[in-house]
């Protein structure tokens, strides 16, 4: 089982408990794909994730951002994003 | 196996489409209008899969097998809309007649500066109401669209309207649907197909349509609970040359889904959309435009 960082714990609870899923939050690898295979999330599930995470964080993910594909590719690049951008 | 239209190879060719969009745009409307017969014959006699899904949906419609007849009207109906479309995206839609019902809905959206998600199907030309709300009533409308599906297509259409044609988010990359939210947050409006499950998020409904159970998307459910916003159901039909009717007409105030038995709050407001969507094909069976298996097991 990986080793997660506490804020990488803390965003996959969010993941977890907003999506629904019947994953233990603690046993998700964190340089596993969020997207389809992987955690097998879909483009609503990440929709749904953007606005937990501005809701919680305080900080917005724009359509044209060139990182978005970057941001959303596995949960250590969702916490890594978390930890630069978060006002709250 | 069941081919879906994602994978159907565009039928027709570059070469003619683009002479019969120049005929239009130079010689005129009429002769581009006289084409439409024997091209509407030739996809007829070449596309096997799309001339036999036509039949299978007027047959189910109309309870009486369907013909070729019925099959080249289906398709000169679709084709028709195209060309009128060609029309809208040159800016030259004048001799369109157009009857609407229900603008008021959007405009009180406009007036209070909320947004809406505009829920709409493969009936009637949604390109063609795009178009025209963008144009002429300048409508913050944004639509959610795959962009694979027809190459060819879409080339001219960028051709013939960059601007109009970059009104759109596309749909199939993990981070299509990011920033809809701000889109709507503003006042926008957010159209969406709910009659093709392919590609719009992985969760679908089986629900019964046209006597049968088919596969609808959950996807416009799931964006309007999210979005927090009404839902207002439309559609652009064609009645005849240049004659089209549009309607705007609510869906639903707001869409709530409960955290437990959402799967049965989500089937529910599906089969409320593919009720909608069935009663307005029983008016105008011509004006569906889903040219493959829609009744196909797979899920797809």
């Amino acid at each position: 089982m990986s080793q997660l960082s506490p804020l990488e714990q803390e965003v996959a609870e969010l993941i977890t408990q907003s999506l629904n899923l019947d994953t233990d939050p603690g046993s998700i690898d964190p340089a596993l794909p969020l997207y389809r295979e992987g955690l097998g999330l879909d483009s609503i599930d990440i929709l749904e994730l953007a606005l937990v995470l501005s809701k919680a964080y305080g900080f917005q993910i724009k359509s044209d951002d060139p990182d978005n594909t970057q941001i959303f590719s596995s949960l250590a690049a969702l916490a890594h994003t978390v930890e630069i951008r978060r006002t709250k | 196996m069941a081919q879906d239209w994602t994978q159907q190879p565009e039928r027709g060719n570059r070469f003619w489409l683009w002479t019969i969009v120049w005929l239009a745009l130079n010689i005129g409307r009429g002769a581009a209008r006289i084409l439409l017969y024997p091209i509407s014959a030739f996809f007829l006699l070449f596309a096997k899969q799309p001339r036999q899904a036509s039949q299978t949906y007027l047959t189910r419609l109309e309870n009486k097998p369907a013909g070729w007849l019925d099959a080249f009207r289906h398709y000169h109906t679709f084709a028709e809309t195209i060309l009128d479309r060609v029309f809208v995206f040159a800016g030259r839609s004048d001799f369109l007649a157009l009857d609407v019902q229900g603008f008021n809905l959007l405009q009180a959206q406009l007036d209070k500066g909320e947004g809406c998600l505009l829920l709409g199907a493969h009936f009637g030309s949604f390109e063609l109401l795009r178009g025209l709300g963008l144009t002429r009533q300048h409508l913050p409308i944004k639509a959610l669209v795959y962009q694979d599906n027809s190459p060819i297509v879409r080339t001219l259409f960028q051709h013939l309207n960059p601007s109009l044609a970059a009104q759109v988010f596309n749909i199939g990359a993990a981070d299509s649907l990011v920033g809809v939210d701000q889109h709507v947050g503003q006042g926008g409006m957010l159209a969406i197909l709910g009659d093709r499950s392919i590609l719009l998020g992985s969760k679908r409904v089986r629900c019964e349509f046209l006597g049968e159970p088919a596969w609808f998307p959950a996807a416009p459910t799931l964006l309007a609970h999210l979005l927090k916003v009404p839902v207002i159901f439309f559609y652009c039909l064609r009645l005849g040359p240049g004659r089209y009717a549009i309607r705007f007409e609510r869906f639903a105030e707001r869409i709530e889904l409960p955290r437990q038995n959402r799967d049965a709050a989500i089937a529910e407001w599906v089969r409320r959309y593919a009720a909608k969507l069935e009663q307005h094909c029983r008016l105008a069976p011509y004006n569906w435009f889903n040219f493959y298996d829609f009744w196909s097991q797979e899920h797809a």
